[in-house]
């Protein structure tokens, strides 16, 4: 992982005995820190760049664990916080984030141990494109006709960059988990 | 990239249950914000998260319309170029309505002109008429008070154009270059200006008297000025046109002056405006077939002979 080289071993160590909450915690705070740099960055060089869904990166790293009850919750508020700032209808993002980790966490619980390691790493990218296409069906449902996509593929792709950079915050994977599940 | 495993296998029902219930409430929250009363009761939740997201954010409004500059304008310095950008836009915005202003009560005093048959000079054109110079040097000795501007003869000045500048009057032209001209400033002891109140209509004649305040004299014994009234040229004598600004009058009626308007403008520029012009009366008025108007009301009075 890039990320993992950045940190020294005590840092690496101690996230590995993170437990479920903590590594929630964790990820959740990382949404909240880089939704408010990008903003800060994005006004001070005036960029229109589209902020990237890191909802739906967060979905596509916490389905990787499989379904869990609080992963689950962090996204409806995430979902609920985006639809706020966004100005969607209430309900629209967690829609997006439960239905792309529940596609992906479904995926991973069927094809299980015979998935190789290209699909495991190509899947979250295409439950991303899943859920950025459930999120134009909405918006377009909802505008009562088809809206431009190109907006949300841009934001598709810098989920996508977000994910790849950061997917270390968002995996469920602790030391804890790893014994229980054995 | 870590790999999808099979965690809590036992716990799954439980769990598929948990995200149907979920994703039917988020579908359900959805629905029903069709209704009216519902979508209205989540509107303060929408706008607290609006007041969180715009608060400190650049392109906050406030009240003024002022925009609230980032970070990245603050370094580079272009927030104060965009503030003076957005302060000079309000004023012509401001100024906007009184043109629109100036130019329907313009429309309105013709109409009331024509219909009262009124004898008038004719209007001032003041962006044909009249042209900007640029003051270059100010006089304020012990002598005369007088500005320097830097357009003569060869600009179409003469002596006796109108200073004013936007604030008010200024002087006259007394001397003319071939590039430069001479302005003798209302605050000369030697200017004479004939003036009056905008309110009271008293007439007056203001004289200069060096330190931006005038004195008003020659005024009617009975009569007084409105204090705080703005002074006007009143046009008597030929000078300057009437309706210039001169200044506001305060003082006593033992002791009117005048404070002049045309100190607090900072431009460095002024206007100049041919004085008007009256035409002198004819020495025998004619009548249209070219017979004097005495000779035609004595014919008028001849008595009629009836054959």
């Amino acid at each position: 992982m890039i990320w993992s080289s950045l940190f020294p071993n005590a840092v690496l160590q101690t996230w590995r005995r993170t437990g479920l909450t903590g590594r929630l915690a964790t990820g959740l705070l990382a949404i909240i820190v880089f939704t408010l740099v990008w903003d800060a960055l994005a006004n001070m060089v005036d960029a229109r760049i589209r902020w990237p869904l890191t909802g739906l990166a967060a979905a596509a790293g916490w389905a990787r664990l499989g379904l869990s009850i609080r992963p689950m919750l962090v996204l409806m508020i995430v979902g609920f916080a985006f639809d706020s700032v966004s100005g969607a209808p209430f309900g629209v993002f967690p829609l997006v984030f439960l239905s792309t980790y529940a596609v992906l966490a479904s995926t991973s619980l069927l094809l299980g141990s015979e998935m190789d390691p290209v699909t495991g790493s190509i899947l979250p990218f295409l439950g991303m494109g899943f859920g950025v296409f459930v999120l134009w069906v909405f918006a377009s449902v909802l505008a009562s006709a088809p809206i431009n996509p190109i907006p949300l593929l841009i934001a598709w792709v810098t989920s996508c960059v977000f994910y790849a950079l950061f997917e270390g915050l968002f995996d469920l994977h602790s030391f804890k988990t790893s014994a229980t599940s054995g | 990239m870590a790999s999808f495993s099979q965690y809590g296998r036992r716990k799954r029902p439980l769990r598929q249950l948990a995200l149907a219930v979920f994703i039917v409430l988020s579908l359900a929250l959805l629905v029903a914000q069709t209704a009216p009363v519902i979508s209205r009761n989540l509107t303060p939740v929408r706008t607290l998260a609006g007041d969180l997201q715009t608060f400190g954010d650049r392109r906050e409004q406030t009240v003024a319309g002022d925009e609230a500059p980032g970070i990245w304008a603050r370094l580079t310095g272009q927030a104060d170029t965009a503030r003076r950008i957005k302060q000079l836009e309000n004023e012509v915005a401001e100024l906007s309505r009184y043109r629109q202003a100036a130019i329907a009560m313009n429309e309105r005093f013709f109409a009331y002109q024509a219909m009262l048959n009124a004898v008038d000079d004719a209007p001032i054109d003041w962006a044909q008429q009249s042209k900007t110079v640029r003051i270059v040097a100010e006089t304020d000795g012990p002598f005369a008070d007088t500005l320097l501007a830097d357009a003569g003869r060869r600009s179409g000045v003469q002596v006796d154009d109108v200073a004013f500048n936007e604030m008010g009057l200024v002087g006259r032209v007394i001397a003319v270059g071939e590039r430069s001209s001479r302005i003798l400033m209302i605050t000369d002891f030697n200017s004479r200006v004939p003036v009056m109140g905008e309110r009271s209509g008293v007439r007056a004649v203001l004289y200069g008297s060096r330190d931006l305040v005038g004195r008003l004299s020659d005024l009617p014994e009975d009569d007084g000025f409105i204090i705080g009234e703005r002074i006007l040229t009143s046009g008597e004598g030929g000078v300057f046109p009437r309706g210039l600004v001169a200044g506001f009058v305060y003082g006593s009626p033992r002791d009117w002056r005048v404070r002049f308007t045309m100190a607090d403008a900072r431009g460095g520029f002024v206007r100049l405006l041919p004085p008007p012009t009256i035409p002198s009366p004819e020495a025998e008025p004619a009548t249209d077939d070219g017979e004097t108007v005495e000779a035609a009301v004595q014919v008028d009075d001849a008595p009629v002979v009836s054959e």
